[in-house]
């Protein structure tokens, strides 16, 4: 008898134990949940906030990704933003200037099909899906040359797609902007 | 003798240092998943302040 009281107090203590370790489980799922959720919104990484449409039919055609109208344009309003297509296999511009410690709207969307653009050295990671404009708020803190590889298999050349981003000081940037609507600096 | 005696035949003696143990609880057990956790958790904190968070905009 005594032998069976001591079986179920060993089971007793058992199910405690593993009560308490998935309690210890959710919470900290609960807490890297949580702290993801909040740099999410609180500096608005990620999801974005609205959906746009692109139709890639008639991208260079029609409407503000044809092709005079990417690159790098400072807005009626001050607002710097960056248009960009991803294709198969080359983003346009290849070469893309902003100015540093800036807010700039990076705007772009995919002619074929999805492409993931991804600037290193910062967590700007985009998925460009045909149909869909990819809008996303970036500030570069300091001038300097990053590089910008599509994240996303996009096909047999997808190795090959790169392209550059260079953050110039405010001044070079207005200099720049003097003289012309777009720039890039495949210019 | 290949085979190990089932829990029935087992001497009444080793069944009750059996339960005595786990009644002691899976003090080690706990100690290596923690560890294991601990180790884990503190990474993804690392990455998070020190990668993450200064490349932020």
């Amino acid at each position: 008898m005594s032998s069976e009281t001591d079986h179920h107090a060993g089971e007793a203590v058992a199910a405690r134990i593993e009560r308490r370790w998935a309690t210890l489980s959710i919470v900290i799922v609960g807490v890297l949940v949580g702290m993801a959720t909040f740099i999410g919104i609180h500096q608005v990484t990620m999801p974005q906030g609205r959906v746009e449409l692109a139709n890639p039919k008639t991208l260079h055609l029609t409407g503000e990704f044809v092709e005079s109208n990417l690159g790098t344009a400072v807005e009626a309003d001050g607002s710097v933003v960056v248009r960009a297509i991803g294709q198969q296999y080359s983003f346009t511009p290849q070469c893309i200037v902003v100015p540093a410690d800036t807010p700039v709207t990076l705007r772009a969307t995919s002619a074929d099909v999805v492409h993931g653009l991804l600037i290193e050295r910062t967590n700007i990671n985009l998925m460009l899906v045909p149909g869909y404009v990819s809008e996303l708020p970036v500030r570069f803190s300091t001038p300097g040359e990053h590089v910008m590889p599509c994240q996303e298999f996009c096909g047999i050349g997808h190795q090959g797609m790169w392209g550059r981003v260079k953050v110039v000081e405010k001044s070079a940037f207005s200099g720049m902007m003097a003289s012309r609507r777009r720039i890039s600096c495949v210019d | 003798m290949i085979n190990s005696p089932s829990p029935e035949n087992a001497p009444h003696g080793d069944e009750a240092k059996i339960d005595e143990i786990v009644r002691a609880g899976p003090e080690g057990a706990i100690a290596v998943a923690g560890i294991a956790t601990a180790i884990v958790v503190a990474l993804w904190f690392a990455f998070y302040l020190l990668v993450f968070l200064p490349r932020s905009p």
